[in-house]
């Protein structure tokens, strides 16, 4: 199953919006507020119950407009604030992601896919109404949050099921991922390259020991949470493949991949998303980086002189804030046919202030 | 001595430059440039040196890849553009220095090699640059910010300001510069 595309009215800072998806690559990109995290979340929180919901007894109490909302909360944390008027019963909070204006509002989301449909209301008084359709099982949904997890990893999964965390349930959610058992035997055949590739740039193996990870190398064994931080990212990604969490027919969501990483390994990640989407992995990607978003829109520009095991869809989406209020997003085959790109936009701001100080004293 | 211009075409393009330009096209015979080069071929040289102001040195370089982007392709996306600029720099430089130690020359021209060369500030190293993608403003700054950083990689053995401009960017930088096509630029007849 392949997601095909978003329709949102009065959703977060979303006034109504329409995002068509690529079937490979996602790429949204805009200044800080825009929501681009939000869009990312609520796709991952409706495949994630629907996950469940699947799993789930037909018997249980637990329906899928019960567990998507318990996800929403899960995953966005808004406040508890129970607003007047609200029912007792609903889950705190969940009313606040309907775009806020003066009284009550509710707000609708449409999510299709190639195999079926799912949508439904949300009101500002805290319910999840009219689920209606569904979708069918599909590949697992994975989030990578930005901060990187696999230094947090040691005792988290505990902790955060018995305390009370200042973390969404995304970084609980890749912690359990990370948890699994790698699969034996070698690695699916849609991914093979990429073992080897994530192997030679962190110059050895993913394990786990006694709840702690570490690379396995020639030159000796290395705990993880020494690794630098964008090795460890990678780290992450080896062991999500290693132990099947990311399969071919998976989601995965990819918060600023190219947060503390260096520009060489930026470009790696550019082609290990690629690599992904090839092997039929649906990425959803939120950037702020020029070297990122730009190789991503070289590849698309230059599709056809891709090698064939980098050959994906890419499309892109910017986020900005319209004048209006809310939320509007445009979206591209390529970066240069946004009208608005917010990264490009400051490196030329950039450039008009060099030449400003060329010229003076 | 020819008689110094402040309006100097180059390629296809007409630089006017205004008031208080002092101003010379480097390659001409008046110049150090082509003592040198009848003893070393391979001498190359910027288009124009300039003084503004009494004050200002400039050394400006003009290319006009617009029609001929795909020849020029590979000089704007690696350092080739970038090290070509930086070795007329050299080269200039060297041609500056015969001129001021040479005892068959005075005048205008002199002092303006010898204002480059006494120059307080930095020496303002200017790559007038056209090319067709222009037409996209903010991703043509974009690149011409990576031509300005690379070109001074190339000079960084040198105290010089290094600018990157073409015509769609200019904001008065050189001052007092105006610049306009000529017949048969963007590469049409």
């Amino acid at each position: 199953m392949k997601l095909t595309s978003l329709d949102l009215e009065r959703f977060c800072a979303f006034k109504r919006t329409s995002l068509p998806f690529s079937p490979g690559i996602n790429v949204l990109i805009g200044a800080n507020g825009t929501g681009k995290s939000h869009l990312m979340k609520l796709l991952y929180s409706i495949l994630k119950a629907n996950e469940k919901a699947e799993k789930n007894d037909p018997h249980s109490p637990n329906t899928l407009t019960t567990l998507l909302a318990q996800k929403l909360v899960a995953v966005f944390r808004p406040d508890s604030m129970r607003p007047e008027g609200a029912p007792k019963d609903e889950l705190g909070g969940l009313g606040r992601l309907v775009f806020r204006k003066k009284g009550r509002n509710s707000g609708h989301v449409k999510l299709a896919s190639d195999a079926g449909k799912l949508q439904f209301t949300l009101t500002s008084l805290g319910r999840l109404k009219n689920l209606e359709d569904a979708l069918p099982s599909g590949g697992a949904a994975l989030f990578i949050p930005s901060r990187e997890a696999l230094a947090m990893y040691e005792g988290f999964v505990g902790n955060y099921e018995k305390r009370v965390l200042s973390f969404d349930e995304t970084y609980y959610d890749i912690c359990v991922a990370l948890s699994s058992s790698p699969v034996r035997g070698p690695w699916p055949k849609e991914f093979s390259g990429l073992n080897t590739e994530l192997e030679t740039e962190l110059g050895g193996r993913v394990h786990e020991a006694g709840g702690r990870f570490y690379v396995y190398s020639s030159d000796g064994v290395i705990e993880a949470h020494l690794l630098a931080e964008g090795l460890r990212k990678l780290a992450s990604l080896f062991r999500l493949l290693q132990n099947q969490s990311l399969t071919s027919n998976g989601f995965l969501f990819w918060d600023e991949p190219e947060a503390n990483l260096n520009p060489r390994l930026v470009t790696l990640i550019s082609r290990i998303l690629r690599r992904l989407a090839n092997a039929g992995v649906q990425v959803f990607v939120t950037t702020h980086d020029y070297l990122l978003s730009s190789e991503l829109s070289l590849a698309a520009e230059y599709a056809r002189q891709s090698p064939e095991d980098l050959r994906c869809e890419i499309r892109f989406f910017c986020a900005s804030r319209s004048a209006g209020g809310g939320v509007e997003i445009e979206s591209a085959a390529t970066l240069p046919q946004l009208s608005g790109n917010p990264i490009l936009k400051e490196f030329a701001a950039h450039y008009d202030r060099e030449q400003s100080l060329f010229k003076g004293q | 001595m020819r008689k110094m211009s402040k309006v100097l075409d180059e390629e296809f393009q007409r630089f006017e430059f205004g008031e208080n330009w002092k101003v010379f096209r480097y390659d001409c015979e008046e110049s150090g440039y082509h003592a040198i080069r009848n003893s070393i071929q391979q001498t190359r040289a910027v288009d124009f040196l300039g003084v503004f102001e009494e004050r200002e040195c400039y050394v400006i370089e003009v290319k006009d890849f617009r029609g001929y982007r795909i020849r020029n392709k590979k000089r704007l996306t690696t350092p080739e553009l970038a090290e070509e600029v930086a070795q007329k720099l050299r080269d200039t430089l060297a041609g500056i220095i015969a001129g001021c130690r040479s005892n068959n020359r005075s005048g205008p021209w002199t002092d303006l090699e010898r204002a480059l060369i006494a120059a307080n500030g930095d020496v303002r190293i200017v790559l007038w640059l056209e090319d067709d993608t222009a037409t996209d403003l903010q991703r043509w700054k974009q690149q011409l910010s990576t031509q300005t950083q690379l070109i001074k990689q190339k000079l960084n053995w040198l105290r010089v300001r290094v600018f990157v401009v073409s015509q769609p960017t200019y904001a008065d930088c050189p001052p007092r510069l105006r610049v306009s096509n000529l017949p048969g630029a963007c590469g049409h007849a």
